[in-house]
């Protein structure tokens, strides 16, 4: 299966998604784009460029850190995997992948979007999608 | 919502919808600052070549080529010679184009834009100017403070002062704020902090000094050049006010929410299981009523 074949079949079970896209945060590259409009599309190359300062950020790096010293039961927590952007009618899901951590499988929905439910069912689709890299 | 109130709405679009009858679009923005603020982000936001051609009030026009987010060539600028890109150097470029961009953001608004095909196919060695040099150069170029003018009638000193407080009360109760006041009954921690700097303003619960979830000023500071970062690159597609939810993979341990409402970062540590409240809170606050 292509990279933009597995994001066609996740966005078909994530609501109110309109665009999926894999990135390279290395080289802030979209490496795989599924959209259903040009101006997603436009979208998607800039987020490629802009998320990783969202996971790859030295100050998200010492909050992680942070977090997982006040946590003492568990230390080998991975750290942010997942971030959810809420601005304008948009809700931006962003996952990073476990075989690939500079890999980052972005998903774009309307607000009107059950958020608890498009979370869950992106997480779903991380595997399928990275396998198919 | 039921069919007969979508179709209301609709008949409402309809009845309110006015053609427009020239290409034309106001850049938005009350000042200069605001205004030059968003001819970059028209310019960052521009990916395929364009001719970008803003002019303000008074007629000033700066008509400069757009692609993939650097401005590639000059046409037409409001005084003076446009800038020549064969031959002068990267850092004048910026600083002359950040000059042009600012003139023109300080000309009378409105400020409109028009945005045409380009008169020519764009060559091999048309790098252009990115937009991050153009906004460095902005940054060190000050825009003129627009005169306040304020008319009071023997207005009362004690009604002056009340007003005074009002505006100031008005000021302090941002949107980050409220989140952060809101975020109370389900965070382990809270930090209210200036987006320019990561100064904290405000802190409680577990991110308390001595807590077990203190961000010191260092951790803070990155903090913020971290989501500038973010603002910066995603300018063109994001606005204000944001919820960013920061959750570790599977989402079962404690997340991280901030609200970041374009002056200051409200961020909430909580428990994976209390994002829905983090959700239904900004949900609240993004109300017009909220």
């Amino acid at each position: 299966m292509t990279i933009e074949a597995a994001l066609n079949t996740a966005m078909d079970t994530i609501p109110d998604c309109i665009a999926a896209g894999y990135v390279d945060m290395e080289t802030g590259m979209l490496l795989a784009t599924n959209t259903l409009d040009t101006d997603s599309a436009d979208v998607l190359d800039t987020l490629a460029i802009a998320v990783a300062n969202l996971f790859q950020g030295r100050g998200v790096k010492a909050f992680e850190e942070l977090l997982r010293s006040a946590k003492a039961e568990d230390s080998n927590s991975p750290g942010f995997g997942e971030i959810a952007v809420f601005s304008n009618d948009r809700l931006h899901i962003f996952l990073r992948t476990r075989e690939y951590p500079d890999h980052v499988v972005c998903y774009i929905c309307h607000n009107s979007a059950n958020v608890g439910l498009a979370l869950t069912k992106s997480h779903l689709s991380l595997g399928p999608v990275a396998a198919a890299v | 919502m039921m069919d007969t109130d979508i179709l209301e709405l609709l008949d409402d679009i309809g009845r309110a919808s006015v053609a427009r009858l020239n290409p034309a679009v106001t850049v938005p923005g009350d000042t200069a600052q605001a205004r030059r603020e968003k001819v970059l982000r028209t310019i960052r936001g521009t990916i395929l070549p364009r001719r970008l051609e803003f002019t303000a009030a008074n007629g000033d026009c700066l008509a400069i080529e757009v692609n993939s987010s650097r401005v590639t060539d000059v046409f037409r600028v409001q005084s003076g010679i446009a800038p020549d890109f064969e031959t002068e150097s990267r850092e004048d470029l910026a600083v002359k184009l950040a000059q042009l961009v600012t003139d023109i953001a300080c000309a009378p608004a409105p400020l409109e834009l028009v945005s045409l095909q380009p008169d020519t196919a764009l060559e091999a060695d048309d790098v252009g100017i990115t937009f991050s040099e153009i906004e460095t150069a902005c940054e060190n170029i000050e825009v003129p403070t627009e005169p306040v003018i304020s008319i009071v009638a023997d207005a009362d000193p004690d009604e002056i002062a009340s007003a005074d407080e009002a505006l100031e009360s008005e000021d302090n109760e941002t949107l980050a704020q409220r989140f952060y006041d809101g975020s109370e009954r389900f965070a382990q921690g809270r930090v209210l902090a200036a987006g320019a700097d990561g100064a904290a303003l405000q802190m409680a619960g577990d991110c308390q000094e001595n807590g077990s979830l203190h961000p010191d000023s260092d951790l803070l500071a990155r903090f913020a050049r971290d989501l500038a970062g973010w603002n910066g690159d995603s300018a063109a597609v994001m606005d204000h006010p944001q919820l960013i939810v920061m959750r570790p993979s599977g989402g079962k341990d404690a997340g991280l929410a901030i609200l970041n409402d374009g002056k200051n970062l409200a961020m909430a540590v909580h428990e994976a299981r209390k994002l829905g409240a983090v959700v239904n809170l900004w949900t609240n606050l993004k109300r017009p009523d909220g």
